[in-house]
């Protein structure tokens, strides 16, 4: 992971870099021009590429150095260099700012809940039930949520709020964003807070989660079909089991294997519509962040975003094999 | 029936198998019809100038943000076949802050097929001012307008707009995928023959292409492109971004095929004989990839799409005068925009069709590339 991460860290850099201008003089009114120096001898600015790319790897591993004294390595902080827009460290200009980073993980995990949720029941009825009606009307639902942009889907969404609910004048309630100011501070014992917060969440669902609900019940669909002509099915059914018990514990255990390993694949197209969803809803998640960074060129909150995707993908690819060889003893790793 | 089929092809000597792909697809219904769509979408494309009443870029001030102009048959003097539109007057909504459009009933102007209008060039051979319909009264001052989708900000007609928008928007995903199938093949082919450390090397490259997600890579890519540059070279730049990020799942594909290919007895066969690498490559490896190809070509296709339309949509893509589909919508994010002017969401449909005939089709083509399955009969 670290050689793949340290080739992620070279391509991400190298994109950067070939973006022109001087940010450092933007500094210039808040720093002095001490300030802008010592800035500029921090990461390289006016040095050669490589130097500044070793400068701001250097900073990401916490600027190791050896000395005599006690314990004679010392790190400092991880520096993944500075934005230029906030004038904060990149890592919080990406994360920090209106609680980014707990915000993002509550949207992600709670899709990923509901994907699978509403996805897997709905894939067993349509195998357990081929070609009958409820099936084409799955597959073609499935077609479409497959086939709609998701910046599309949330123009859809909020023009169905707007202008068929006309959610303003009639309910009283706000669009957009992820929580309503005065609860924003509340105990999330609150049950108002979960309640406010659930209203701006669906939406945010079905932007992110469609693509993923369709491609996941269309797996869930063909793996099951795949298991239920297994002879051991057969067996099962030929034992005299009830149907409930050979769908549930025979087939359906066995379906969703295959369908963990794709697990890892799915952080890519959960970015996409989480950065869709965050600029046209306006949530505040990293996704938000890494597009604002982009809007204002800041190069090193850009990189810094790169290098975090690439990791929660590996880290991903990693918890689905982990996940594949728990589930299925079949699968062995040397 | 069948059966009587299969005695028929005994009898006179198997079928190719392009008969038997073409069979196979001719029998998945929304394949076909997938494929039609995209023939319609095709012509409506190329034949965008004459089929639009009116130029893309044409500008229609007094007309900013109308919305689509309603069609008639029925007027007053009864019912009249040649359809008819009303003059309109143009008034402000002091409370909401839009521009309101009423009809003036007083004045009509028919629907005339090969209307004049703006001049435009013919395919690129001849100039004309003739369009497939319109009112004929292409002065701007003219009251009598046929906006089928109604206006954007600048009184441009949204319907001809999209139409223009769909040469670009159905292009770019065949170009794309040229692109990425030269380096696929070309990476692909090179990893899984030569295997060693060049295969090492290249699969490190697409597993790091694969691990950034798309659309943040198109960001960053996009902010690198000077503001200055002319659109048709944006165009390729575009072009080619979407093909690195495009390129490494086919290089993956590839090597593998090339890898089990390589160790086929035809294969070891023709080596035997004394056949150069590129001649094992070139006649014996790469016609047994073109099934895979053409299917993995009708399933990148339409993601390309989707990608191109988010990149426009977030105004880091085509810009103008050029036109996408995507690019249409970018002006519609706010929700004022969407409560007030919702007929300029309307190229999102085109994007839908698009990526839903390009499934479709994909689907039957995967169903068709392989005729030797036997498809279980429906129980």
């Amino acid at each position: 992971m670290v050689p793949a991460l340290l080739l992620v860290s070279i391509f991400a850099f190298g994109i950067m870099q070939l973006q022109t201008g001087d940010y450092t003089t933007r500094f210039a009114l808040t720093l002095g021009p001490q300030g802008v120096a010592a800035l500029k001898e921090k990461y390289g600015l006016d040095q050669p590429v490589y130097v500044q790319y070793f400068k701001w790897i250097y900073g990401i591993i916490g600027r190791p150095r050896v000395d005599g004294e006690f314990p004679f390595l010392h790190v400092e902080a991880m520096d993944f260099g500075i934005s230029f827009q906030t004038q904060q460290p990149a890592i919080e200009a990406l994360f920090l700012s209106a609680n980014r980073l707990q915000w993002t993980l509550l949207i992600v995990v709670l899709t990923m809940i509901f994907t699978w949720l509403i996805a897997i029941p709905i894939g067993i009825y349509s195998a357990t039930h081929k070609y009958s009606v409820g099936d084409h009307v799955t597959t073609f639902l499935g077609f479409l949520g497959l086939s709609i942009p998701n910046f599309f889907l949330a123009l859809i969404v909020l023009w169905f709020l707007v202008v068929v609910m006309k959610v303003g004048p009639n309910f009283g309630l706000t669009i957009g964003g992820i929580i309503d100011a005065k609860y924003a501070n509340a105990s999330w014992l609150d049950p108002q807070k979960w309640l406010n917060f659930l209203w701006h969440y669906w939406p945010v669902l079905l932007v992110v989660g469609a693509a993923n609900m369709a491609q996941l019940i269309r797996y869930m669909r063909g793996s099951l079909l795949d298991v239920l002509a297994q002879p051991y099915v057969q067996t099962a059914r030929a034992k005299g089991l009830t149907e409930h018990v050979v769908i549930w514990k025979h087939a359906v255990r066995n379906a969703l294997n295959p369908l963990i390993s794709i697990l890892g694949f799915w952080i890519p197209f959960l970015f996409e519509g989480m950065v869709v969803a965050a600029v046209v809803m306006g949530l505040p998640v990293v996704e938000y962040g890494y597009w604002t960074a982009i809007n204002f060129e800041d190069q090193y909150v850009v990189m810094s975003g790169l290098l975090f995707f690439a990791f929660v993908l590996f880290v991903g690819n990693l918890v689905s094999d982990i996940l594949l060889m728990l589930s299925d003893p079949k699968i062995r790793y040397e | 029936m069948n059966d009587l089929k299969t005695v028929d092809a005994m009898q006179k000597g198997s079928p190719s198998i392009w008969k038997l792909v073409w069979r196979r697809f001719t029998q998945h219904k929304l394949g076909l019809l997938g494929g039609m769509l995209l023939i319609v979408l095709g012509v409506l494309a190329v034949f965008a100038d004459s089929i639009s009443p009116y130029q893309p870029g044409q500008q229609y001030r007094s007309f900013g943000y109308a919305p689509p102009t309603p069609i008639h048959f029925f007027s007053e003097e009864g019912f009249s076949l040649q359809p008819f539109v009303y003059g309109v007057k143009r008034g402000f909504d002091q409370n909401l802050g839009v521009p309101v459009f009423t009809e003036d009933k007083t004045q009509k102007f028919p629907i005339k097929l090969f209307a004049p209008g703006d001049k435009y060039r013919f395919l690129g051979l001849f100039e004309t001012d003739i369009h497939l319909f319109g009112t004929g009264t292409n002065s701007k001052t003219s009251l009598g307008q046929l906006f089928l989708f109604g206006t954007d900000k600048f009184g441009r007609d949204v319907f001809s707009r999209i139409l223009a928008g769909s040469r670009i928007s159905l292009s770019i995903g065949p170009l794309v995928i040229l692109i990425s199938f030269i380096l696929g093949v070309l990476f692909g082919g090179i990893s899984g023959y030569y295997g060693g450390w060049v295969d090492g090397t290249i699969q490190r490259v697409t597993e790091v292409t694969m691990a950034m997600p798309r659309l943040a890579l198109l960001l960053a890519f996009a902010t690198v492109i000077p503001a200055k540059a002319d659109p048709i070279v944006r165009f390729w730049i575009i072009v080619l971004v979407l093909a690195l990020v495009s390129w490494a799942p086919i290089t993956r594909v590839m090597r593998g095929q090339f890898l089990a290919l390589r160790e086929e007895d035809f294969s070891t066969a023709a080596k035997a004989l004394g056949a150069s690498d590129l001649r094992v490559i070139l006649r014996h490896i790469l016609p047994n990839t073109t099934t895979y190809l053409i299917v993995a070509a009708s399933l990148t296709v339409p993601n390309v799409l989707i990608l191109e339309s988010a990149l426009s949509f977030f105004s880091y893509g085509i810009q103008e005068p050029l036109v996408s589909w995507g690019m249409l919508m970018a002006g519609a994010q706010s929700v004022f925009e969407i409560e007030f002017h919702p007929w300029l969401l309307i190229p999102g449909f085109f994007i839908v069709f698009t990526v839903l005939a390009y499934n479709f089709l994909g689907d039957a083509l995967r169903d068709a590339a392989d005729p030797f399955t036997i498809v279980v009969a429906k129980d």
